[in-house]
């Protein structure tokens, strides 16, 4: 896992919209750092931020404590190439389930977000399971 | 963010200015309800001078042009910023948003819009007799 790398940047949010821009700037200083291009980079804080909107719309329920609701951001550089993980312990929900809204054509409530998330990178794999909080892995390449 | 709202000719200009995220896309929707509740629902939203956008600001153009369109109207969006247009395209809104590079051209498109509505509203059964 990337998390291992001497590169990795480790940043944990709150859970609350005002902090989407720190999450843009480190996403964008981190690809800086990996080599990636202008384009690149303004690509890859369109998809850090929908993982991190997906998790201040949906990931805690209101009872959950302010304090407890937390976003985690992981930033491994590589040659030319960015991974990023954004990680939160709420409510979690079915990843097939965003899965099959995609290929009926319906996209509920934060698809278009995963559907710019997958566009906008490489790879990216959604490790979720409801009660068990959500995982996003992105994988953002230097365009040659 | 920076908001500014005017009139050109019967249509409402909305310019706005910086980034359009989940934190600063409320102001907008309440500048663009602010609009249509005056009853103006042809309206062109200016974001030459936007320089991020993400799908909390596409929801909201899009519910907008939804209401617009409900209330009789049209809604044309300026953006000429390729990073702004990759995100139109591949969320497939550039179509249903009007999607213009100039303030002249967007208000060309809701003239067009307009002209074809009342063409087809004429061309009706039961109208002009």
């Amino acid at each position: 896992m990337p998390s291992s790398s001497a590169e990795t940047v480790k940043l944990e949010l709150p859970c609350l919209p005002q902090y989407l821009l720190v999450a843009r700037l480190t996403a964008g200083g981190c690809g800086h750092r990996a080599n990636l291009s202008v384009e690149d980079i303004e690509d890859l804080k369109v998809a850090v931020a929908e993982a991190c909107t997906n998790v201040i719309n949906h990931a805690f329920g209101a009872d959950v404590k302010p304090a407890k609701r937390r976003i985690v951001l992981r930033f491994v550089a590589g040659n030319h190439e960015l991974t990023v993980e954004v990680e939160d312990e709420g409510k979690g929900f079915d990843p097939e389930q965003v899965e099959r809204e995609r290929r009926t054509g319906f996209e509920g409530e934060g698809g278009l977000g995963f559907g710019l998330m997958r566009e906008l990178t490489d790879s990216l794999k959604i490790e979720s399971a409801p009660g068990s909080g959500t995982k996003v892995t992105m994988v953002k390449r230097a365009t040659r | 963010m920076r908001i500014q709202v005017r009139s050109q000719d019967d249509i409402r200009v909305c310019s706005v200015a910086g980034e359009l995220d989940a934190y600063t896309a409320p102001e907008l929707r309440d500048a663009l309800d602010a609009v249509l509740a005056e009853g103006q629902a042809t309206i062109i939203v200016d974001l030459r001078e936007l320089t991020y956008l993400d799908s909390t600001g596409l929801g909201i153009l899009v519910g907008t042009a939804k209401k617009a369109r409900h209330a009789g109207g049209d809604l044309a969006v300026c953006c000429t910023r390729p990073n702004l247009l990759k995100i139109f395209q591949i969320s497939g809104t550039h179509e249903i948003l009007n999607l213009q590079p100039t303030l002249d051209e967007a208000a060309e498109r809701i003239r067009q819009l307009r002209d074809s509505r009342g063409q087809s509203e004429g061309d009706a059964p039961g109208k002009g007799s």
